[in-house]
């Protein structure tokens, strides 16, 4: 009895010695989040610039401050964005490592709308990663999630569609990436509804179709001039001007690289200008016009003394 | 019958016991009577100094006084003189007697931007007496910020004046700079016809290989567009001449300006001297400031998410999740600008 006392006062005595360490830390707790919200705000704000960098750093910072105060809600939003950011950047090895902390957050809160977002985000991070098949299952998990949430997601059909389309599935492929295309039509959203344009080229294209294959990159191309998306823009051209060289009217397949590589360039995508350019070069001498492709190979010289000059390598 | 009391033990030297209990009681009593006294300085020896200001303002009673940062004693007593002054009365420990000296000085301060003003006494040189209890230390009034402004003001004005006239569209430096810089844009547009020109020259050259003939004409013509750009860039060199020759001026008028600068550098540093002697005050205030506007955000967001201001307020966007891009297109941040 007495022991058993005994033991009481101490537990009560180490409560209370964890309660006034904590204190401190509760009462900056609402500034502390403060500061995390303005860092992720600003991650947003550069991850809409295209500056997928900086944001995944700001991200960062959010987490590590949603962490220290143990925002769990925060930490998993951080820890999605995190991994959307670096999906962004080509780092596909992270991005899983990040996403899959991102999972087990969201179960643990039980939070299904992110738990979703988690699975659509780590499908995209795997297929860059070359895994397709584990892909596909997690964007599956995503659409069940969001059926049982009563929603849909183009983008997530979207990725789906085109996952069976590097999958070789192009039968399944097409069904979802018009539905895709009309979900996002109707909500609205032109960047969603370009990319599902894009996708059901490609898989026109795969058909056999290069007329419809082209009108879609028209509507696309359309699409994307409405929010004034240069690199987009210069995809859509580029993916024009492919169709055209395959039609055999390569002429128009030339002018159509020849603006694709215009657009890269006034917009500082020098790699991507540089991969244009050699495909207006090809069409060129493949029309037989030495003239022309040896004045773009001298211009493509240039850009890439340039490059050398000033030091960049593969921007 | 044997009472209950003899018969437990409990009882015993209840007397003794009860007056134990008391006494401890007690003794506890003296001693924190004792400790807050000690704490308060009642206990310690004290002597009384006093000032004369011109005005009463800022002080009052029972304001602290401090040296080098430490309370030394309090104001006891103001009170208004015959001759309109005002005679402050300050009781200070004993102990401090020490380091207030006769060329020891008291000046009204304040603590941080809005904080409390107290007063605080120089230490005197050890060359110097003693002040003893009753003596009179010197006030030395200092200048408020407001003061500082209202001198720092004629200064602003003339610093205003300089920058208008660096400004102004019509003054020389101004329109030397546009000359300038129309000069420049020319250039420019020259630079980009003789570009063109070249790169014409460029693919002629290839082309002279299979068509001479028709190309020695496109050559002529190139030749005769050179001539037309050389003859734009005449009246060019002209402005560019006449552009610099209005730099020049304005340079010859710099020395003017720059003697006016110096001037009021030497104001600018007259008045520094009341400013440095507050920037210790200065940056307390900027630390008080990050705090006020770190508290200020907390207390913000408390006040919007309170009832019934969160009613009229709509709520604060939480951070969400940035937009997926549903494609594979895109590889890396270069096609997403």
């Amino acid at each position: 009895m007495r022991k058993s006392s005994q033991g009481l006062c101490v537990l009560l005595l180490a409560v209370f010695v964890a309660g006034c360490s904590a204190a401190p830390v509760k009462e900056q707790r609402p500034y502390i989040m403060t500061m995390a919200e303005e860092a992720s705000a600003s991650g947003a704000a550069a991850y809409a610039n295209g500056d997928f960098a900086k944001a995944a750093v700001r991200f960062g910072e959010s987490l590590r401050m949603n962490r220290s105060v143990d925002n769990r809600g925060g930490e998993l939003v951080d820890l999605i964005n995190i991994g959307r950011a670096t999906v962004e950047l080509g780092d596909a090895r992270s991005a899983v490592a990040m996403l899959e902390d991102a999972l087990r957050l969201a179960a643990l809160l039980k939070d299904e709308a992110a738990l979703s977002e988690g699975h659509a985000t780590i499908a995209k991070a795997h297929q860059l990663a070359g895994e397709s098949p584990t892909a596909l299952d997690h964007i599956e998990q995503s659409i069940l999630i969001d059926a049982r949430l009563g929603r849909r997601s183009g983008t997530a059909l979207n990725l789906k569609g085109l996952i069976y389309l590097s999958a070789g599935r192009r039968q399944e492929a097409g069904p979802i990436l018009a539905e895709a295309l009309k979900l996002n039509t109707n909500a609205n959203d032109s960047v969603q509804a370009a990319n599902s344009m894009r996708a059901l080229a490609e898989f026109e294209r795969e058909s056999g179709d290069l007329k419809e294959a082209y009108a879609y990159l028209e509507r696309a191309y359309k699409a994307d001039k409405s929010t004034a998306s240069s690199g987009r823009i210069a995809l859509d051209l580029e993916m024009m001007a492919d169709i055209r060289v395959i039609e055999g009217r390569r002429a128009d397949g030339a002018f159509l690289y020849e603006r694709s590589y215009l657009v890269s360039l006034s917009n500082g995508q020098t790699s991507k200008a540089i991969s244009r350019i050699e495909k207006l070069i090809k069409t060129y001498m493949d029309i037989g016009d030495v003239e022309k492709a040896r004045f773009y190979t001298a211009i493509r010289d240039g850009i890439l003394a340039g490059q050398d000059n000033s030091g960049r390598y593969g921007n | 019958m044997v009472k209950i009391q003899d018969k437990d033990p409990r009882f015993r030297n209840l007397e003794l016991k009860v007056g134990a209990l008391v006494a401890a009681a007690i003794i506890g009593i003296v001693a924190v009577v004792i400790s807050v006294g000690m704490e308060k300085d009642l206990f310690t020896k004290k002597y009384n100094l006093y000032f004369v200001s011109d005005s009463g303002s800022g002080f009052m009673e029972g304001m602290p006084v401090k040296l080098s940062g430490f309370k030394i004693g309090r104001v006891t007593d103001i009170e208004l003189g015959a001759d309109a002054n005002v005679r402050i009365t300050a009781q200070l420990n004993r102990k401090y007697e020490k380091w207030v000296r006769k060329d020891s000085v008291a000046r009204l301060s304040k603590e941080g931007f809005i904080g409390d003003s107290f007063i605080e006494i120089a230490v005197g040189s050890p060359a110097e007496t003693v002040l003893s209890d009753g003596s009179e230390i010197t006030f030395e009034k200092t200048g408020g910020m407001e003061e500082i402004v209202n001198e720092a003001r004629p200064i602003l004005v003339e610093v205003k004046e300089i920058i208008h006239y660096i400004n102004s569209p019509e003054g020389d430096l101004k329109q030397a700079l546009g000359n300038v810089n129309s000069l420049f844009s020319e250039l420019r547009e020259t630079r980009r016809s003789l570009d063109e020109t070249i790169r014409s020259a460029n693919s002629l050259v290839l082309d002279i290989k299979g068509k001479s003939g028709p190309a020695f004409s496109s050559v002529e013509k190139i030749t005769k567009n050179i001539e037309a750009v050389t003859m734009k860039l005449d009246p060019v060199m002209t402005k560019a001449a006449s552009a610099v020759s209005g730099v020049e001026q304005t340079v010859s008028r710099l020395p003017t300006t720059l003697d006016r600068v110096d001037g009021i550098l030497s104001d600018v540093r007259a008045v520094t001297g009341p400013l440095s002697r507050q920037s210790g005050r200065i940056s307390n205030i900027l630390f008080d400031a990050e705090g006020a506007t770190r508290d200020g955000k907390t207390v913000l967001k408390g006040v919007k998410e309170s009832w019934p201001v969160k009613l009229m307020v709509p709520p604060p966007q939480k951070p969400g999740l940035v937009p997926l891009d549903g494609t594979f297109f895109y590889r890396g941040a270069d096609e997403k600008k």
